[in-house]
């Protein structure tokens, strides 16, 4: 059946859990040329109407001015949930819904379903729906919108988004995201931001502040590939102190040994294989013979590079 | 010492006519007492909520007594075998493994001894002439619930008369005094691990303070029980080096070197993947925060430097205020660790196992050790 499109109303949302990123051009193109086929899923409360399924295309219907839609009402008695479900699924047979919409469902099922049968979501879902993960749901719905599509558009699933969940100041990292970083580089930022806040009992905004992150991302002199580099660094210093200091002692050392060109060194920066490895490269008996006099020469700045003291 | 409480008490069905089912009736009488079938228990060792405290006394099926599984070979292990009698722990150390590692939650209290001691003295009599050191405090304290369990005192017995064994009883409690009139021969060990107070009360608090497990050192101690003490985990902190300082000035004031049997060092280590469970089970706790790395067998441990630096000053202090003729080992350290820190390494798991031999069969000649001999420590069969 068709009806007025007034009839729903616009704060009609208890059921709504898209993110508005969806490509509609596709959709209005579609309900354009060939209208709205696939019938609005209403469910009948008292006097109201409440929409379960299908909200881009009202969206949508509004926006074109359309003055009726075809709709599929459903009696009191019919499960609220059921229809629920049914619009879930059929959102899920061709493409897998987004960390939000994802997180939102939860939440609606929470609200109006508090009873829902939690496997049964969770596999669907592929979410974890332990009562521990329960904050890290809020805290996912409550990302700035910046935030948001960065976690859309790189597909990043839930438990990795619990790491940036645990930083309450996330805002304060906007500013990080036109940087373009990587996925894994700023998951380390922000486990090393939320680690030295724990174990120093101080705030994200006194570690950025500790490392001029705000002066550091105006620095015109600063190249733009370099900014996260030295944001990471500074960080990395600020978590690991004793390794960095150790670090850079070892890495002073071997810089001063100012090894020959046919020789590399490398070690294992955490200094838990012990050993410094040289790494020949002999083309000729030449080679050999000047890597073995430079060795020899060095022996004695060699063997206590990594002693630890 | 703090009581954990126990919500269920499981018992099998053939043995819930045993005392020891009474006796914890009576000691947690709030308790559900539920009597399960042996296809009930699967499901219930499946399915038991982590939160709560639930015991299962049961019988076992496979085998009991092992070599410690240790830790991979790029690091030296002692041969330790160990009776996995007790699984699991109530006390809920914030570090401890068990909590992640055990598959069911549940403590397991397997009482069926004479099973036990036949694979023990199947083991025993195959190699007469190694030295074992067995325990029961892998896989859970060794004596937390002992003076319901009453197991330990049923393996003291059947250590008395074992010339090429020592029984071990490893606890983070007080709770001794149900063993101290019991005849062992000085062929038992208890220890104690041992952490400073501000450790204790922040990462071990339902565990015995530390001048409780003091005052039972010194019990026990008087009964005539020879003594071990495991500095394990070493925990890192702002006043690391006040904290051990004290706690091993304390330590001294009690024990006497001279009834000590050997003394282990081991700084924190985990398998990553346990650190965001320690953070949701102990949100409060600090200790994933240190600097750790990966070590050589995965599992994350102290920057090797600072490891080095806490092993060489607690060694220090240890032969300064109790003796340089202590018997210290690390478990779970590589050679270079052994060679910074005691100027020496064990070659191998086999002479580890060896130099403890040697060490006990010279320190204590009444125990009649049979003489440990290099080269058969390294063929005994540890597997």
């Amino acid at each position: 059946m068709k009806i007025s499109l007034k009839k729903i109303k616009s704060n009609n949302n208890y059921f709504n859990y898209h993110y508005w990123n969806y490509p509609f051009q596709k959709l209005e193109n579609s309900i354009i040329n060939s209208g709205i086929n696939n019938p609005i899923t209403l469910l009948q409360k008292q006097n109201e109407l409440i929409v379960v399924h299908g909200f881009r295309r009202i969206e949508i219907a509004k926006k074109l001015n359309l003055s009726e839609i075809h709709v599929k009402i459903y009696p009191e008695e019919k499960s609220a949930e059921e229809l629920f479900k049914g619009s879930v699924l059929e959102n899920t047979v061709n493409t897998e819904l987004n960390i939000y919409e994802k997180c939102k469902i939860i939440q609606i099922l929470n609200i109006h379903f508090p009873n829902f049968d939690k496997y049964y979501w969770q596999k669907l879902l592929k979410l974890p729906l332990d009562k521990k993960y329960g904050s890290t749901i809020n805290s996912i719905l409550q990302f700035p919108k910046e935030w948001m599509e960065f976690f859309i558009d790189k597909n990043v699933p839930f438990k990795r988004i619990m790491t940036f969940s645990k930083i309450k100041e996330i805002e304060l990292l906007s500013k990080l995201l036109p940087l373009n970083i990587g996925l894994n580089k700023m998951e380390q930022i922000f486990q090393f931001l939320f680690e030295i806040s724990k174990r120093d009992e101080v705030t994200v905004k006194s570690i950025l502040d500790c490392i001029n992150y705000e002066t550091i991302l105006k620095d015109p002199s600063i190249e733009k590939q370099n900014i996260v580099t030295i944001l990471y660094d500074k960080l990395y210093n600020l978590r690991y102190p004793l390794q960095s200091e150790y670090f850079k002692k070892v890495d002073t050392k071997i810089k001063e040994l100012k090894p020959i060109n046919n020789i590399k060194i490398k070690y294992d920066k955490t200094f838990e294989r012990s050993g410094i490895n040289f790494i020949l490269n002999v083309n000729s008996k030449n080679d050999l013979q000047n890597s073995i006099e430079w060795l020899k020469n060095n022996t004695n700045k060699i063997v206590n590079i990594t002693e630890k003291k | 010492m703090i009581n954990p409480k126990i919500e269920n008490i499981y018992v099998d069905k053939k043995l819930e006519s045993k005392e020891i089912c009474k006796k914890y009736i009576a000691k947690f009488p709030t308790a559900k007492l539920i009597i399960v079938t042996p296809k009930e228990k699967d499901e219930i060792l499946e399915k038991v909520s982590r939160t709560k405290n639930n015991i299962l006394i049961t019988e076992a099926k496979g085998d009991i007594f092992k070599p410690c599984p240790g830790t991979d070979e790029s690091h030296i292990c002692c041969q330790y075998w160990v009776i996995n009698q007790v699984w699991n722990c109530p006390l809920n150390c914030t570090y401890c493994i068990l909590q992640y590692y055990l598959k069911s939650p549940m403590i397991i209290t397997y009482i069926n001894y004479e099973k036990i001691k036949t694979e023990i003295t199947k083991k025993l009599n195959s190699e007469p002439k190694r030295f074992f050191r067995i325990g029961t405090g892998e896989l859970g304290d060794s004596l937390v619930y002992d003076n319901l369990n009453r197991s330990a005192e049923k393996f003291i017995k059947y250590f008395v008369n074992k010339n090429n064994a020592i029984f071990e009883l490893k606890t983070k409690s007080d709770n001794v005094d149900h063993l101290l009139k019991k005849k062992h021969n000085g062929k038992v060990v208890i220890s104690w691990s041992l952490n400073p107070p501000e450790i204790i009360m922040n990462e071990e608090p339902l565990s015995a303070k530390l001048k409780e497990r003091l005052a039972a050192v010194k019990k026990v101690q008087n009964a005539g029980y020879k003594l071990g003490f495991h500095f394990d985990p070493i925990i890192y902190y702002d006043n690391w080096k006040k904290g051990y300082s004290y706690l091993i000035k304390e330590l001294f004031k009690v024990a006497k070197p001279e009834n000590i049997t050997w003394i282990s060092m081991g700084s924190l280590r985990f398998p990553p993947e346990t650190k965001d469970k320690i953070t949701d089970k102990f949100p409060k706790t600090k200790i994933v925060y240190s600097e750790m790395f990966r070590g050589k067998d995965n599992k994350l441990r102290y920057f090797k430097p600072l490891r080095i630096e806490m092993y060489k000053y607690i060694y220090s202090l240890l032969c300064k205020y109790g003796s340089e003729d202590l018997f210290v080992y690390f478990c779970m350290e590589d050679k270079e660790v052994w060679q910074e820190v005691m100027g020496f390494s064990p070659e191998n798991n086999g002479h580890l196992d060896f130099l403890f031999a040697k060490y006990l069969y010279n320190k204590f000649p009444k125990m009649n050790i049979p003489k440990p001999i290099f080269d058969s420590y390294q063929n005994f069969i540890t597997e």
